[in-house]
């Protein structure tokens, strides 16, 4: 008998004639042994290589909005919590959610399993002649191993099902920012190559790894029974074999599968398991506040040139973000400018840039690429991404090397059209399951953009009038007050008194003739409930939320600086908004300025009212309406049930649209889309999301809690043609109909059995524009 | 010291109508002296029209080059101004003088006022003209000034009948050859759009006020024009934003209008404007802002909503 | 080449405006970088781009035109310089103001300089070509197309009623710019507070040379200002929305006949 490692001790033989052990490196002679150990720590230094070589990428970059040595520890038991919840990833996809947390746990177990048998064989035995791998640890092990084993295996084939049969459009990686033939096209396919080969090779380790532990239990037909089942199941195909042929397939199986799985080990860095690191590590550095609260200028760069212009701009975190996307389109599926047909994608902005950071990777890195582009070589066709399956190995030198001083944005990276589509609406970030930041990544292209003074003619115009006016419609400072003229009362001006409730109308609220009459009513109905409230009148500015997510940061600070100053000269407890945007950078952006105030939106703060009693429904009003959640007061600001409440105190029948709370559809308004033009004919988020409700079947309303969706969906009903079928309204104008059943009280006038007539607040408002919508 | 010249505009052969307003304005203040025309580097056929009533003298000068040059005018009105001293020198506030008037002005340290809506004498001259927009009248004079040049406001003053006079037709000394300094190459006519808007009944115009952001913003326009049937136009802002084609444009740069109703929404009514339609019979205005002047060239005006009185409208034409 | 570009910071009176003596009361006033001076100041960047060189832009006046110089410089521009002009005196006619940018810019020696038509509240639109006489240059007034190479010049004048000419000039020379000829780029506000480090100069009208009072008397004198009459013309229509609509609709069918 040759001399091997795993020499056996007599008990042991005995243990594994019962069953209750195995053979480990069963028929090894010692140089085979030793071999194999040399690859294998080979695989583990590569692999080590391969993960540490983007870090090499994050150093030299920005440390802007990476936590603190402190905060780790926090930041960690987040991520696990995530991680290990699955909570994300479950999120928008249930079935491919349960299906990775089967390859994720069958994973974590085989490998952990894997582990403790390294740990047994290669250590414990050898050195300290401690052998734990025996009887019930033994039982428990097998049974765990064999059930984790098939679990993976079924989220593995679930997973193929999907990508061969079920095809998802999120899958396809279609781009809709390039037409097909166009020439800066990538050749995407690579990536599809790179999902196969990722589940393609794990479903080998399983197919061999099932097939060898049936040819052992089959070749040694082991006493004890029942503790690996399914490997029972299989071993069954060759019970009766010869001893001599299943130990001889067993060895070719045995280097089958232990080849390829040190092979994949190595090439872990470098294929899409790469997001085994990179998308925990991301969503372990996930900022709660990514999108709500854009990340200011930092110090240290202050003089330089703001947002991404160059590669050399992108933060660490946002580096390690990219790669830690696993395509997986959510956001792509999510985006609003995606769905109708804007040239906008998140995910393809993602992809975009790392393909870039990935094409100016460290030198020195030509060498290693070419261990796992014996594969990528076959794979890639296209140029070579670091961090897939597909490398190229012609053509991971300099030559191809993408200057490093072309912009970002660009004919042939990122266009300047696909940058304007976005509406800053988060839906991205929320739909993300591993933390990128994609409208917050593309506000930064955008930061540069403002810099370079490239942007949409009429976005500059209002970019030019909000700096003079401070407010967006041009009007004269002097008439932000007029709305109240109309008003059979006068409105504190909290410059001069102190108020409970300071209101910061924001200017949408103020401009806007629509809007204009929902403030009335607001205010009519505060001071029916007896609010001390007051307003800014002619010291209120825009708030600055829309210009700071056009990403012009200069005027966004001294807006924001203007407000916070006129604010703090104010006495007041807190501050109560009509406009979510507002809401937003105040609440969660002032104080990065030092303005720390507490702000709600008048939903919060209207369903206070309602629950102390201080408003009281007088007439239930019975309607059936759905709700649209903005996308500043939901998924930014988390509000989702205020409104909801008050719908029900209201005596509404709420009927909620397929698309609701984190996962509502922008109205196409939102950062800075009000002021650019959409192309004439062009579908419109707007449009999209009045059909979505249309198609609830009959409601009365469609209610909103914005003044842009009030503007925004009021036109949409009319240019869709389904003003027959329901219209807009603010909250609050049913709230007025509620609670001021009388004619005169504050205008409010409607018979239950009329429905769609709109109160007409036009009776005590000779200015209002005629209540219809 | 004493004597109105008048400075005669012509293009591609034919005397502007500014000429003959300037020979009105001139006679508005005849009483500062005699009035010469000149005309200068065109064709001294076109002088005989140039002879209308009250004018003295009409003196054609010959120029190097055969289109408007304007360092060849201002070289000619400069020596003008040297060989008749005249207390007031008048062109139009016009493209072309544009090019000489301020030049003139600067060099012979005459006085200057431009885009002037009205002209007295008594003794000195005394000008009015619009500021901010024609929101706020200026009174000028000119004391100390022997000659001022003043470039006057097209359609300001009504143009006289070409002809009838009795003036004493004369050549000027030849501009030199070394005065031109630029070359004309050529002329392009202004993009031919799908409507001809100055033959149209009836016109709907829209501004600034309409509040257009887009061109899907202006879609219910086109659709109250087609209601009501008139043809839509629009102020300069609207196509230098490029949401209307040029062709639609109606002002000083654009087309000259005069159809029996001119229907303006939220049109404010800057001078360039006015210029092109105030000719129309009937001008309605519709704009929230009471002091937009083009409540000063309308008969019928409105300060309602204009968005309400579209819809209104639309509706009165069902 | 060099490009010299003249700008003006423009008032524009808020509707509270009150006539005191022959001007408006300054607290009524907005400042503002002059419409067509955006214009000017685009065209000279993108000729500079595409030819190289430097863009220069000057102006005068009160504290004012600091805001109006830091744009330009946001924007692009190379260099400023102010000229401060006392308060009483500062509104110079467009002559004086010419007078005094070409003591300012002959230095400069520009192979361009291009100015707004007009600005937006003085409506002169001379200061450009009496600046081209005073420092004679050959000039092109009201161009909205440049073309240029090898110092040759090819511009388009915007003529009455759409017509546009083509002419053709050699520089050093000047052009007065119209509306619409480009896409004005956006100045952001962190570029303006930056262009405070961007070179700028300073000078005074002594410094140049000249007598305030001399050109504060400049080619007119203003005798007064006021509202222009009101129009007889205009006869308002009353009424909600609905009557006016309904008294339109009449006028017109009485008038088109249809």
């Amino acid at each position: 008998m040759p001399l091997t490692l795993a020499a056996l001790s007599p008990a042991t033989q005995k243990l594994i004639a019962a069953g209750e052990t195995r053979q480990v490196f069963a028929g090894f002679p010692l140089w085979l042994h030793i071999f194999w150990l040399v690859l294998a720590a080979l695989s583990v230094v590569v692999f080590c290589y391969g993960a540490s070589r983007p870090l090499l990428r994050y150093r030299r970059a920005a440390r802007t909005g990476l936590p603190s040595r402190g905060e780790f520890a926090v930041m960690a038991g987040r991520g696990l919590r995530s991680l290990l919840t699955h909570r994300t990833i479950g999120s928008r996809a249930r079935a491919a959610g349960i299906a990775h947390a089967a390859v994720f746990y069958g994973w974590l177990t085989l490998f952990a399993a894997t582990v403790v048998l390294a740990v047994d064989t290669d250590f414990m035995s050898p050195i300290f002649g401690v052998d734990f791998f025996t009887g019930g640890f033994y039982e428990w092990y097998s049974l765990i191993v064999d059930l984790m084993a098939t679990v993976l295996t079924a989220g593995l084939l679930y997973l193929m099902v999907r990508r061969a049969l079920v095809k998802p459009a999120r899958l396809d990686y279609r781009r809709p920012d390039r037409e097909p033939e166009d020439p800066a096209q990538r050749d995407r396919r690579v990536y599809q190559w790179g999902d196969w080969f990722f589940v393609g090779g794990l479903l080998y380790l399983m197919v061999t790894g099932f097939l060898l532990a049936a040819l052992r239990v089959a070749a040694t037909h082991p006493a004890r029974q029942g503790f690996d089942p399914v490997t029972w199941l299989i071993a069954q195909i060759f019970w009766s074999w010869n001893r001599g042929l299943l130990d001889t397939l067993h060895m070719i199986v045995w280097w089958a599968h232990g080849l390829v799985a040190i092979w994949l080990v190595a090439a872990i860095p470098w294929s899409k398991a790469a997001h085994m690191l990179t998308s925990f590590a991301s969503l372990m550095l996930r900022d709660p506040l990514a999108g709500k609260r854009l990340r200011p200028i930092a110090d240290e760069l202050a003089e330089a040139p703001a947002g991404y212009g160059m590669l050399g701009d992108i933060s660490a975190l946002h580096l390690l973000q990219l790669d830690a996307c696993t395509k997986c389109g959510r956001c792509h599926e999510a985006c609003p400018a995606n769905a109708t047909g804007k040239p906008l994608s998140p995910r393809d902005v993602i992809l975009e840039l790392r393909e870039d950071a990935h094409a100016v990777a460290p030198a020195g890195s030509r060498e290693i690429d070419a261990i796992s582009g014996v594969l990528g070589a076959l794979l890639a066709t296209g140029r070579p991404i670091h961090g897939e399956g597909g490398l190229d190995l012609t053509a991971t030198g300099a030559e191809d090397v993408a200057e490093p001083e072309t912009p970002l944005v660009c004919a042939d990276r990122i266009r300047q059209d696909t940058v304007w589509a976005c509406m800053q609406c988060n839906a991205c970030v929320e739909a993300c399951p591993v933390g990128i930041e994609q409208a917050p990544i593309i506000n930064q292209l955008r930061r540069r953009l403002v810099e370079e003074g490239e942007m949409p003619a009429e976005l500059a115009k209002t970019l030019r009038t909000i700096t003079k006016s401070g407010n967006s419609f041009g009007e004269n400072k002097k008439r932000r007050g007029r709305w109240t003229d109309a008003l059979e009362f006068e409105i504190t001006d909290a410059r001069q008194k102190p108020v409970d409730v300071l209101w910061f109308v924001g200017d949408y609220a103020s401009f806007d003739p629509r809007s204009q009459t929902v403030s009335q009513t607001i205010a009519r109905i505060y001071r029916a409930a007896g609010v001390d409230f007051g307003i800014l009148y002619d010291s209120e500015k825009n708030a600055g939320n829309d210009v700071r997510r056009i990403g012009e940061e200069g005027l966004w600070e001294v807006l924001a600086e203007s407000n916070i100053e006129q604010i703090k000269e104010t006495q007041h407890r807190r501050i109560v908004t009509s406009d979510p945007h507002s809401l937003n950078t105040i609440r969660n952006e002032y104080p990065l300025k030092g303005g720390q105030f507490d702000v709600s939106h008048h939903t919060t703060f209207l369903l206070e009212l309602f629950q102390t009693g201080k408003l009281q429904v007088q007439r239930p009003l019975g309607y059936k309406v759905t709700y649209h959640d903005p996308c500043y007061l939901g998924r930014h600001n988390g509000e989702y049930d205020a409104p909801r409440e008050l719908l029900e105190y209201l005596g509404c029948e709420l009927i909620e649209m397929p698309r609701n709370r984190s996962n509502s559809f922008c109205c196409g308004a939102g950062g800075g889309r009000i002021w650019i033009a959409d192309e004439p004919g062009a579908a419109r988020p707007s449009h999209n999301r009045i059909q979505e409700a249309v198609e609830l079947g009959p409601i009365d309303y469609f209610v909103v809690a914005c003044p842009k969706d009030a503007a925004m969906f009021s036109d949409a009903v009319k240019s869709t043609g389904n003003e027959d079928k329901f219209a807009v309204k603010e909250i609050t104008e049913l709230m007025a109909e509620a609670l001021f059943p009388e004619p005169g009280v504050a205008g409010a006038q409607v018979g239950p059995e009329t429905g769609r007539t709109t109160p007409d607040i036009g009776e005590a408002n000779p200015r209002a524009r005629d209540g219809s919508d | 010291m004493s004597g109105v010249l008048v400075i005669a505009e012509a293009r591609q052969g034919a005397l502007r109508d500014i000429s003959f307003e300037l020979i009105t304005a001139a006679r508005e203040i005849s009483a500062a002296g005699s009035i010469t025309v000149a005309l200068i580097g065109s064709d001294p056929g076109l002088a005989a029209q140039l002879n209308a009533t009250g004018v003295s003298e009409v003196i054609t000068i010959a120029s190097p080059v055969d289109h408007f040059e304007p360092h060849v005018s201002a070289a000619a009105v400069g020596r003008l101004v040297d060989e008749l001293s005249p207390a007031v020198v008048l062109a139009g506030h016009t493209i072309d003088s544009l090019g000489f008037g301020a030049a003139v002005a600067a060099v012979k340290d005459a006085g200057f006022a431009s885009d002037v809506t009205s002209l007295a004498w008594d003794g000195a001259l005394t000008v009015q003209r619009g500021l901010y927009g024609d929101k706020f009248l200026q009174t000028l004079t000119f004391p100390g000034k022997e000659t001022v040049v003043i470039l006057v406001r097209p359609g300001t003053f009504g143009a006289t009948s070409p002809g009838n006079g009795s003036a004493n037709v004369r050549p000027g000394a030849d501009v030199d050859a070394s005065a031109v300094r630029s070359r004309h190459t050529g002329y392009r006519e202004p993009e031919v759009g799908d409507v001809d808007i100055t033959k149209a009944d009836f016109l709907l115009a829209i501004g600034r006020g309409a509040g257009a952001e887009d061109e899907s913003d202006l879609e219910p326009y086109y659709e109250l024009a087609e209601r009501i049937g008139a043809t839509l136009v629009s102020s300069r802002p609207l196509v230098d934003a490029g949401l209307v084609p040029s062709a639609r444009q109606v002002g000083q740069s654009g087309k000259t209008v005069a159809p029996k109703v001119y229907l303006a929404l939220g049109v404010s009514g800057a001078v360039q404007h006015l210029i092109g339609m105030r000719k129309a019979d009937t001008i309605i205005a519709v704009n929230t802002d009471p002091s937009a002047p083009i409540f000063g060239a309308a008969h019928y005006g409105s300060h309602a909503d204009l968005s309400d009185v579209a819809d209104a409208l639309k509706d009165a034409f069902s | 080449m060099k490009i010299v570009v003249p700008l003006k910071v423009a008032a524009s009176p808020d509707e509270s405006a009150k006539i005191e003596g022959n001007a408006l009361d300054e607290s009524s006033l907005e400042w503002n970088l002059n419409e067509w001076d955006t214009f000017s100041v685009e065209a000279a960047l993108q000729l500079s781009e595409a030819h190289g060189g430097e863009v220069v832009v000057v102006s005068l006046g009160g504290d004012e035109v600091e805001d109006g110089l830091l744009t330009a410089l946001a924007m692009g521009a190379d260099r400023a310089i102010q000229i401060n002009v006392e308060d009483e005196t500062h509104k110079l006619d467009a002559i004086s103001t010419a007078r005094v940018l070409a003591k300012a810019v002959e230095s400069e020696s520009a192979d361009l300089i291009l100015c707004g038509v007009m600005s937006s509240d003085g409506v002169s639109a001379g200061v450009g070509t009496a600046l081209a006489a005073l420092l004679d240059l050959p000039r092109v007034a009201v161009v909205n197309h440049i073309d240029y190479s090898d110092g040759q010049l090819s511009v388009r004048r915007e003529l009455e009623g759409g017509l546009l000419e083509e002419i053709s000039l050699v520089t050093p020379a000047l052009l007065t710019i119209q509306t619409g000829i480009n896409e004005p780029r956006y100045a952001n506000l962190r570029g303006i507070r930056a262009a405070s480090s961007k070179p700028r100069e300073e000078l005074t009208i002594e410094r140049l040379g000249l007598d305030e009072d001399a050109l504060a008397d400049g080619s007119a004198t203003v005798q007064a200002l006021a509202l222009p009459p009101v129009s007889e013309g205009a006869e308002i229509l009353e009424g909600d929305a609905q009557d006016v609509a309904a008294r339109i609709a009449q006028i017109i069918k009485s008038k088109v006949g249809s």
